[in-house]
């Protein structure tokens, strides 16, 4: 069973007195790679990650991008049919964060390896994932594709901001005749969550115009997978003040494909 | 059994790489029984002197048998404080989570003791001999004496591996060097039991590292003694010992 499964953890702990390919020396005789399938194993995954020049340094001088990228080399060696990724791309520059998303969806279209994955981006669920568990305090609140869990919370979401702060009532008073008032949006905007039948963009400007309303600023947002965390938790996952609380109670947990 | 040992092999190679590469792994284990054989042979060397004190191979060699011994049972210790090391760093959970077989982790730190073990014993040997050491005993004598050391180096190897799988700290470094410790300098260390007069004698005739320590003087004078009750000893206390590693790591299992 364990042989089926591969693991990346949280915290990426990689011995600092060993390189990148003694890493994988180590994994690949583990599972009885041995000999010259081990050398093309390694160079395989080191290239598959790019770690190909970095890969004869000591792991001490790897970044956190490098050391998550090795830990997912790692965990590919012994070509495991089901991964689970526990919150890879944390604390990643952009750059990383991509190029590991890159690979996650290439693991699981082209090589059809199943894919949990738990995370705080809900961005990177949307992204990556055929299908999405909501879990809050430990318990899965919402699960099911990410577009059938969109379109189960609403339409879209209108939001506006006057041009004159005093306007705001008469903003939101416009607003609320095309859906329910929502939060989570800008300071000093006003964003109403549409209903299904009354979603024209069209109808809604003539109705700001004819109360004589000057917006500095007017937005339709689709729904997105932070408005069924929020519909679903009464919750923001991020940007929230007790947000390294919310981290150790709520992840999203991502399957990005199946096999 | 193929799963087990290819993931003992990549976990002895991990220790051994670091051990052979890395001058703050390899050195204190050269050291320690360097330094004992140096002082106990150059400062205490008259004891020999003491009337009752009766080791035809000299006292280089009384002392010799003690160093081998004191420097299998602490290369097994060492090992425990590198597992404890693992422990604390989190790279035994990647080796728990890598592992298509996890005895096979027990199995590969202990191995790789012995090969530490190995190494400083030949450094050990050829320092004694170099020390002019007489050896009294044949081929068969000096690989009893040998295989003795390499009894107690499992033995010493599997009871601090169990200690660092329960504990799971670097902290308990003394839990699994004392009681080896006090074992090793309560058997009769500078001078042959005999001669030990009061509660240290006591202690010492009860000692069962005081077989191990007059049958491998025995091997090495060529006066072979206590052979069978030494090796039941050593292969008592590695049975036990491994009893105690392999309940360990299912605690270690069980944490998590």
């Amino acid at each position: 069973m364990r042989k089926a499964i591969g693991a990346a953890l949280q915290e990426a702990a990689l011995d600092p007195f060993l390189t990148g390919r003694e890493h994988l020396r180590l994994q690949t005789t583990m599972h009885g790679i041995t000999g010259e399938d081990r050398r093309l194993r390694s160079d395989e995954l080191l290239t598959r990650v790019g770690l190909t020049e970095a890969a004869d340094r000591k792991i001490k001088g790897y970044s956190g991008g490098m050391k998550r990228r090795l830990d997912l080399a790692l965990a590919l060696v012994h070509r495991p049919r089901i991964l689970f990724l526990d919150e890879p791309t944390t604390g990643l520059d952009v750059q990383s964060r991509t190029a590991l998303w890159v690979e996650v969806g290439r693991l699981a279209k082209e090589e059809g390896v199943t894919v949990f994955l738990t995370t705080q981006y809900l961005e990177e669920a949307d992204v990556l994932a055929d299908r999405v568990g909501i879990i809050d305090h430990g318990k899965i609140v919402a699960e099911g594709t990410p577009e059938k869990l969109k379109s189960e919370i609403s339409s879209s979401t209108v939001e506006a901001v006057p041009a004159d702060p005093d306007q705001r009532g008469a903003v939101v008073a416009v607003l609320e005749r095309f859906g329910e008032q929502t939060t989570g949006y800008g300071p000093g905007s006003v964003a109403v969550q549409l209903s299904s039948s009354n979603g024209n963009l069209t109808e809604i400007v003539r109705a700001l115009d004819a109360e004589g309303v000057v917006l500095s600023q007017l937005q339709i947002h689709e729904p997105t997978l932070d408005d069924v965390f929020l519909a679903k938790t009464g919750r923001h996952l991020e940007g929230s003040g007790d947000a390294e609380e919310q981290e150790q109670e709520q992840e999203l947990e991502a399957e990005p494909a199946q096999a | 059994m193929r799963g087990r040992l290819d993931v003992a092999r990549g976990v002895s190679w991990r220790v051994l790489h670091m051990f052979f590469t890395n001058p703050a792994f390899l050195l204190p284990s050269l050291a320690f029984p360097l330094f004992f054989f140096t002082a106990f042979v150059g400062g205490l060397s008259r004891i020999s002197q003491v009337p009752g004190f009766d080791f035809p191979t000299g006292y280089t060699a009384f002392q010799f048998v003690f160093v081998l011994l004191q420097s299998a049972a602490f290369a097994g210790v060492f090992t425990g404080f590198g597992i404890a090391r693992d422990f604390e760093s989190g790279f035994m959970r990647r080796l728990m989570l890598a592992a298509p077989n996890r005895s096979g982790i027990l199995l590969g730190y202990v191995f790789s003791a012995l090969v530490r073990w190995l190494t400083v014993a030949v450094v050990v040997t050829a320092v004694a001999l170099l020390a002019q050491m007489n050896v009294g005993g044949n081929g068969v004598d000096l690989l009893g004496l040998y295989t003795l050391a390499l009894l107690l180096n499992l033995a010493g190897a599997l009871w601090a591996t169990g200690v660092a799988m329960r504990l799971r700290t670097q902290q308990a470094a003394p839990v699994m060097q004392m009681p080896v410790f006090l074992l090793l300098f309560f058997a009769p260390v500078y001078v042959p039991l005999d001669l030990l007069k009061g509660w240290i004698h006591g202690v010492a005739s009860v000692n069962p590292i005081t077989p191990l320590l007059e049958a491998g003087r025995g091997f090495i004078s060529g006066r072979p003694e206590l052979r069978l009750v030494a090796f039941a000893i050593g292969v008592g206390l590695i049975l036990g010992f491994a009893a105690w590693a392999v309940r360990g790591l299912r605690s270690a299992e069980a944490a998590g």
